[in-house]
C-alpha cells in the first residue's frame, strides 16, 4: 500500500458523494469518496492510501488524460518478475510504488532515473481515518 | 427496554477501579460487551443476574425494577428471569440431557423441552450424560436450558471461547437463530472481534469499568479507514509469493478471500496478524446470478 501525507484544501459535496482536493507537498490530488466522516475538514492533515496495482505510469505523455491525478516522478527501482514488475518512484509528495506488467515496462522502455508521469484515478485513492491534527 | 445504571468498586488485577456503567438496550436486540479481561464485563452480567450486588444504582427490565439502591429493592436471582450460559457449560454431570432440562424448567412442559431439543439439534442425545457429549453438544444443551426459562434477558459469558473454530462458527449461527426465533434480548460478553461483528446489533467497548465507545459494530470497529463500503476485520491465514507480488489468504466469516499484497505490505504484515480489509464502493463488480 502506498501512503502520502497531505492536507485537505477543498471539499465539494453532491449528496453523499464528495470530491476532495488535497495537497501532498505541492502535488495536487483529487479523491472521490462516499459519506466522508465529518471530522475531515479543509486544513486537516491526512494520509492518502492507494494500492500499487492502481498506479499507472506514462512516459513522454502529451495531450490530456481523464485521470484526476497526474504528477511527475523519477524511477528509483525496478524489480521484475516473470509477468509483473514492482517499480519504485520518487515524487515531490514522497516515495511510492507501482506494480505494472513486465510487458508495460518493455513498452515504456523503463529504466532507472527515467522521468515518468504517475496516473491514478480519483476513485482509487482512500483516506486513513487517523487524523494527524 | 432494559436499563442498567450501576456503580461498584472492584479490586482489579493491578489497582482498584470503579465499575460505572449506564446501559440501555432495546427489546429483542443482541448487545455485546467487548473488552480485555479484568475490565468488568463478567461483573455486569453477574450484577444483572443478581449474583453480585452493585454499590449504587438501579436495574429496570421491561418496566420491572430488579434493583434500586435508593429504595432497597433487590430481587433474588431466582426471581429474575435470566438465562445464563458460561464458557464451561455448567451442566449437572449426574443427570442426562433431558433431566438437566427438566430440572431447569419451572412449570413442567415436556412439549416445550422437545421443541427445544429439536431446535438445538440434540433430540437424539437426550438420554446421554453430559460427559458423553462434545463441547459443542454440551453448549447446545446449556443454550436449550437457558432459553427454556423464557428469560427476559439471555446472558452469554464468552460461551464459545472453549470451542474449536468450526464449532464456534456453527454455534454463532445457532445463537442468532435462537435469539431471533425466541425474540430474546441478549447480552453477550466476548473478545472475539469477528464474533462480535457477526452477532451484535450494538457493541459497548469497556475499559477499566467504563464504557469508552458504543454503537453498531460498524461504527465501533470500522472507523479506522474512512468511507470504505467493503470492510471487515480478520486474520491473515497465509501469505505466498507469486511473481513479484504476494497473495494473502484472509478469513471472511466462513469464507476465505485472497488479496494482493506488495513487497511494501510484507514489511509490516505477517501471517496471524489481525487486519482490516477494505475496498471502496467503486471497485466491486456486481453480476446477476
Amino acid at each position: 500500500m502506498n501512503t502520502l501525507d497531505a492536507v485537505i484544501t477543498n471539499i465539494v459535496f453532491q449528496e453523499s458523494l464528495c470530491f476532495l482536493e488535497i495537497d501532498a507537498a505541492g502535488i495536487l490530488l483529487g479523491i472521490l469518496l462516499f459519506d466522508i466522516n465529518p471530522r475531515f475538514r479543509v486544513g486537516c492533515r491526512v494520509k492518502v492510501l492507494f494500492k500499487e496495482t492502481e498506479v499507472a505510469l506514462a512516459k513522454g505523455l502529451a495531450g490530456e488524460v481523464s485521470f484526476s491525478n497526474c504528477f511527475p516522478a523519477i524511477v528509483t527501482g525496478i524489480k521484475s518478475g516473470c509477468m509483473l514488475a514492482d517499480i519504485t518512484l520518487k515524487s515531490a509528495g514522497g516515495e511510492l510504488n507501482s506494480i505494472i506488467t513486465v510487458r508495460a515496462v518493455a513498452k515504456l522502455g523503463l529504466k532507472m532515473n527515467d522521468e515518468v508521469t504517475v496516473l491514478i484515478r480519483a476513485s482509487q485513492l482512500s483516506l486513513d481515518a487517523n487524523l494527524d491534527d | 427496554m432494559i436499563h442498567c445504571c450501576i456503580t461498584k468498586a472492584l479490586i482489579g488485577a493491578d489497582a482498584p477501579f470503579e465499575l460505572s456503567v449506564d446501559i440501555s438496550m432495546q427489546h429483542e436486540t443482541l448487545n455485546t460487551i467487548y473488552g480485555k479481561s479484568g475490565s468488568g464485563k463478567t461483573t455486569i452480567l453477574r450484577i444483572l443476574a443478581g449474583l453480585e450486588k452493585p454499590d449504587k444504582g438501579f436495574i429496570e427490565i421491561n418496566g420491572q425494577v430488579w434493583f434500586d439502591s435508593s429504595t432497597g429493592v433487590n430481587l433474588s436471582p431466582q426471581k429474575r428471569k435470566v438465562g445464563l450460559v458460561f464458557q464451561d457449560y455448567a451442566l449437572f454431570t449426574t443427570m442426562t440431557v433431558m433431566e438437566n432440562l427438566k430440572f431447569a424448567q419451572g412449570k413442567k412442559n415436556e412439549k416445550k423441552i422437545n421443541d427445544l431439543l429439536e431446535l438445538t439439534g440434540i433430540t437424539s442425545l437426550q438420554d446421554r450424560y453430559p460427559t458423553m457429549l462434545s463441547g459443542g453438544q454440551q453448549q447446545r444443551v446449556a443454550f436449550a436450558r437457558a432459553i427454556l426459562r423464557e428469560p427476559d434477558i439471555l446472558l452469554l459469558d464468552e460461551p464459545l471461547s472453549a470451542l474449536d473454530q468450526h464449532t464456534r462458527y456453527q454455534l454463532q449461527d445457532e445463537i442468532l437463530k435462537y435469539h431471533k426465533s425466541f425474540g430474546l434480548t441478549t447480552i453477550l460478553v466476548s473478545h472475539d472481534k469477528q464474533e462480535v461483528f457477526k452477532l451484535s446489533d450494538a457493541v459497548m467497548v469497556i475499559d477499566r469499568g467504563k464504557i469508552i465507545r458504543s454503537g453498531t459494530p460498524l461504527e465501533v470497529f470500522f472507523e479506522k479507514i474512512t468511507s470504505h463500503k467493503f470492510s471487515f476485520a480478520s486474520t491473515i491465514l497465509s501469505i505466498r509469493k507469486v511473481d513479484c507480488i504476494y497473495l494473502a489468504v484472509i478469513g471472511a466469516g466462513n469464507e476465505l478471500v485472497e488479496v494482493v499484497l506488495s513487497e511494501q505490505d510484507i514489511k509490516t504484515l505477517k501471517e496471524g496478524d489481525e487486519v482490516l480489509v477494505a475496498s471502496k464502493a467503486f471497485n466491486p463488480i456486481v453480476m446477476k446470478l
